[in-house]
């Protein structure tokens, strides 16, 4: 049995994001204000797109506009970003992965299996259900957290990680 | 000291090759995956392996890896802060567990440790 309700996982995936940006790349910043949205927005950027399932279904998406992701990945490599570019794609990935992986406790536990990451490039990206949307203000700029994500009602709780990390 | 460092991102394994230069960890040999891994450790002799705990077949790497080797520090960086995690890495051989992310710092801290452990066992 599932009930149609978003845990409040956008806010430890923010939180997530801030932690590795500040370990892995010594950028700071702080989370913005969630908001409902049912679509994400990817514009002229890239998204990460990761697929739950188990005792949590549904998708986290972490959305970069292209001149936060640039500056980011400048940061992450050290070398001038190419845009689309095989190496730009694993450093998105690498870094998306790891904010998921730190939040891993949010969004479902040992009984939530994650995917790998997709990038999407452009566009916009459907969950089918509600999701929230919370921006991250960065010094590289601000991107974007976003979650549509169902639970089963028969899942106790929340408390422990598994799974890729 | 010659490095085994395996991680199937090579973004992440160019910001752990940055932080292992100042160490004067620069033998290193890149794996992006278990068997190439696994290739890398019978094609020559390791003193240190860095392993990225999410990689498909980490832990089966980490047995295979300290089968070779008895004496060799293993270094698992792992987003996953589960206890049960943690047991069976160190179950599988695994000499110190860094979460991901780190600081340059940290990681820099700990492979100095593990360096030290090591050169005073040699």
């Amino acid at each position: 049995m599932t009930q149609s309700v978003t845990p409040p996982a956008h806010t430890p995936l923010a939180h997530s994001a801030l932690r590795v940006l500040d370990a892995m790349l010594q950028e700071h910043g702080e989370p913005g204000v969630p908001e409902v949205c049912d679509r994400l927005e990817v514009g002229d950027g890239v998204a990460a797109v990761f697929e739950l399932w188990g005792s949590a279904n549904g998708i986290v998406g972490v959305c970069f506009p292209r001149d936060a992701a640039e500056h980011i990945i400048q940061l992450a490599t050290g070398q001038p970003p190419a845009f689309g570019a095989p190496s730009f794609d694993d450093a998105i990935a690498e870094i998306a992965d790891t904010i998921v992986a730190g939040a891993r406790d949010a969004i479902g536990g040992p009984d939530t299996g994650v995917s790998r990451p997709r990038l999407v490039y452009e566009g916009s990206l459907d969950a089918g259900a509600p999701g929230v949307c919370v921006p991250v203000w960065t010094e590289s700029g601000t991107f974007f957290i976003w979650t549509a994500i169902t639970v089963s009602a028969a899942t106790p709780d929340n408390t422990t990680t598994g799974g890729r990390a | 000291m010659r490095t085994l460092l395996v991680d199937d991102s090579r973004t992440m394994r160019g910001i752990i090759r940055s932080i292992m230069t100042p160490l004067r960890l620069d033998e290193v040999e890149e794996a992006e995956d278990a068997p190439e891994a696994i290739a890398a450790l019978d094609a020559t002799t390791t003193d240190l392996a860095i392993i990225d705990g999410g990689l498909d077949g980490a832990l089966d790497l980490v047995r295979e890896a300290r089968r070779r080797n008895a004496h060799m520090p293993i270094v698992m960086l792992c987003a996953d802060t589960g206890a049960d995690r943690i047991r069976a890495a160190r179950a599988a051989g695994v000499t110190r567990y860094v979460v991901k992310p780190f600081t340059p710092d940290i990681l820099s801290q700990h492979l100095d440790e593990v360096i030290d452990g090591a050169t005073s066992r040699a």
